[in-house]
């Protein structure tokens, strides 16, 4: 089979890298072939059609949260389509990521994805025997392998990977081989089952799948240190990169945590995901925390403290019986704080100092929230006691000030551990999850990537390599003339408004004076109050025959602007001259390269 | 009935400020100057880092300077020229509204 129009893990990357940026559709077709010149060293000679999954009418995909780009390339010989489909980007993503990773309970993404790459190839009037090649990055991974059968091919860049709990909930034949293997009959049991066996099996009964996967993953993602707990499993070819040799990445680290922590969290997940499945995102808070936040929605002064106050009885019991739970699973962190913290530390994730005042706080947040849990407890127990939904004011106000107060203490344990920076330096953890970390590990001897962009180092002169930004210097090359054209229609814009504010207007205000000189002549009679302007008195006997103006009109001087006008166009000139210079000194820094120059060529006829 | 003649010079239309123009004037300064802008940031980010030497690199970020700096003062002139021609024409305006007129008028009682 002959080579995919798009080929190669640094060009497909910096495809996916496209999809997050918030590019109209002749942007994007702009950037392909920018991309594909860079990548190939000569021009993408052929159609290209995108249809974005937001422009499409679909309440399902739109529902689920689904971001995804369809780029149909037609050269001729060769016709494929390529699905961007993209990674966590906003709320709604997030909670996916609860509900279908963590708690696997759901693929709408993944049947989204589906939809919309049918809905594209009607769109782009392409067949089954056109090529469709799956991209994805993060989260996208997961939608994209699930809805395998829609892909001809996948490739990812730090992805999320299949879960076989989300699989097992969603895949009827799938969950039918798994109760048969594993002999039970109602779904629940399948999270008592052993991990490492639903593992193995998850790995053997889609192991058909594997050879339509590529994978390339950060030793340093924090998805890769995540896919070590029960649930995850790798399929496809994988390629592992070390994209941040300064740590060790956090796998082992997670590897770490026992099994029935990881369980604990997944239950309160599954929790969430079943009840915000049947009634919302607000359902599955209160299933979470006992209280209807979208009761509280669209209500403001009188009407929400009423609201309150009605259902206060209701919301502190609801707390007081789902709290416990929840910060049980919150506590499983702080008091292992030590042990986190101590592991980050010695991977070289945190400083020394950073690892003490979060643990230290983190144990202050601990004790506040055990009194919070005391603090509902105590208040409900005096209303059993007292059998009264009010304990009356004194007795209410005491309990939210002392839960104010712990509250105030969390808040201020936070504030502390943020002054420690280390949020900051635990960024480079979120980095290492990201494509441009992926693409600037992705280097080939002369060539290598910053962000998006390719850089191409010079090594033909003495003393320190030399980097040049290919990309921005053909971007350049490329743009500059459009925008030193549209200095040029400023200039001649500028040059009319001189005539006009200037020549013009003065020919306005002189006719105004001729006008008003015209009237005086004609109609003397009208003027007579020049008589007393001008101590002519009495004025009674007098009358004005007739008045002569003598008038006398300058040319309007300070007007020429030649000598800056002259200026201003023979900086666009040298403008142009400039841009040519400049390429002539890169090519020069890479006068081995001869593609350089060849793609300075090709830029302006994309 | 006699007849006298005399002659004044006379403010035929009230006066207007046309300070106004300098900053309409300039709004086209303004505009090339945001293309400048978008042309030195496609340059900038050629090189890699600010710390880069070679022979090649040096001479093209000082000809890059050179250039920025000379627009520059293009730009510095053209905003003095502006203000001065504004002012000047203001200053003509005011003075092309005063014309000298004789005016004739006759007497009655003589």
């Amino acid at each position: 089979m002959s080579e995919d129009i798009i080929s190669g893990s640094e060009f497909k990357t910096r495809l996916i890298d496209l999809g997050y940026k918030d590019l109209s559709l002749k942007e994007l077709e702009l950037n392909i072939r920018q991309i594909y010149m860079e990548e190939n060293g000569e021009l993408l000679e052929a159609d290209i059609e995108i249809l974005k999954s937001s422009d499409i009418e679909s309440d399902f995909v739109k529902d689920s949260g689904y971001d995804g780009i369809a780029i149909h390339i037609n050269t001729v010989e060769k016709e494929e389509v390529y699905v961007i489909s993209e990674g966590t980007q906003d709320l709604p993503d997030w909670l996916y990521n609860i509900k279908a990773m963590l708690a696997g309970q759901t693929i709408k993404q993944a049947q989204a994805t589906d939809v919309f790459v049918q809905e594209a190839k009607e769109h782009f009037n392409v067949d089954d025997n056109v090529k469709v090649n799956g991209l994805s990055h993060s989260l996208a991974h997961n939608n994209n392998t699930i809805a395998l059968l829609s892909f001809d091919n996948v490739y990812s860049v730090n992805g999320a990977q299949l879960n076989y709990y989300q699989l097992f909930n969603t895949d009827f034949r799938f969950n039918d081989a798994v109760k048969n293997e594993f002999s039970f009959n109602t779904d629940d049991e399948v999270y008592n089952l052993s991990p490492q066996d639903l593992h193995d099996f998850a790995m053997t009964y889609y192991g058909d799948k594997a050879d339509k996967i590529d994978q390339v993953i950060s030793t340093d993602d924090p998805l890769y240190a995540v896919s070590v707990v029960r649930g995850f499993f790798t399929l496809g070819s994988i390629t592992m990169v070390d994209t941040n040799p300064d740590v060790p990445g956090l796998r082992e680290l997670i590897a770490d945590i026992p099994d029935d922590v990881i369980k604990d969290f997944q239950e309160l997940a599954i929790d969430f995901a079943v009840a915000s499945n049947q009634g919302g995102t607000n359902e599955g808070i209160k299933e979470l925390i006992g209280i209807d936040v979208g009761a509280f929605k669209d209500k403001e002064g009188m009407e929400l403290a009423g609201h309150i106050i009605a259902n206060y009885d209701t919301m502190v019991r609801a707390l007081n019986e789902k709290l416990p739970p929840l910060l049980d699973r919150v506590q499983t962190v702080t008091a292992n704080s030590d042990e986190i913290f101590g592991s980050l530390e010695e991977a070289g994730y945190i400083t020394e100092r950073q690892k003490e005042v979060t643990v230290d706080h983190l144990t202050r947040i601990e004790k506040s929230l055990i009194d919070i849990e005391n603090i509902l407890k105590d208040n409900v127990n005096l209303r059993d006691k007292l059998n009264n939904p009010f304990l009356g004011a004194g007795n209410e106000i005491v309990t939210i000030l002392r839960l104010a107060s712990n509250l105030v203490e969390i808040y201020m344990s936070y504030v502390e551990i943020e002054k420690t920076g280390i949020l900051k330096r635990l960024e480079s953890i979120k980095d290492s999850h990201g494509l441009q970390e992926m693409l600037s590990s992705m280097s080939d001897g002369l060539k290598s990537y910053i962000g998006a962009d390719m850089i191409y180092t010079s090594t033909s002169t003495k003393g320190e390599p030399i980097k040049v930004n290919i990309s921005a210097a053909l971007r350049m090359y490329q743009k500059s003339i459009p925008i030193l054209e549209a200095k040029s229609t400023k200039i001649s814009n500028f040059e009319k408004a001189i005539k006009d504010e200037l020549d013009e207007s003065y020919k306005d205000e002189k006719r105004k004076v001729q006008d008003e000189i015209d009237q005086v002549e004609s109609s003397p009679s009208s003027y007579r109050f020049l008589l007393s302007k001008h101590g002519y008195y009495p004025t009674f006997n007098k009358e004005i025959k007739s008045i002569r103006v003598h008038e006398i009109f300058y040319p309007l001087e300070d007007n020429d602007f030649d000598e800056q006008l002259e200026e201003l166009k023979k900086s666009v000139e040298s403008g142009k001259l400039y841009i040519e210079k400049y390429r002539q000194a890169i090519e020069d820094l890479f006068e081995e390269e001869e593609n350089v120059s060849q793609l300075f060529d090709l830029s302006r006829r994309i | 009935m006699p007849q006298f003649t005399f002659s004044v010079t006379e403010q035929l239309i009230p006066n207007q400020d046309y300070t106004d123009k300098k900053k309409q004037l300039r709004t086209h300064v303004d505009n090339m100057r945001a293309d400048d802008d978008e042309f030195y940031v496609l340059v900038n980010n050629i090189i890699v880092g600010e710390d880069q030497k070679g022979k090649i690199i040096d001479a093209m970020k000082k000809e890059t300077t050179a250039r920025k700096d000379h627009d520059e003062s293009i730009y510095a002139d053209v905003i003095s020229k502006i203000s001065k021609s504004v002012n000047s024409f203001n200053e003509q305006v005011a003075d092309m509204k005063k014309q000298r007129l004789s005016i004739t008028y006759e007497d009655k009682t003589e």
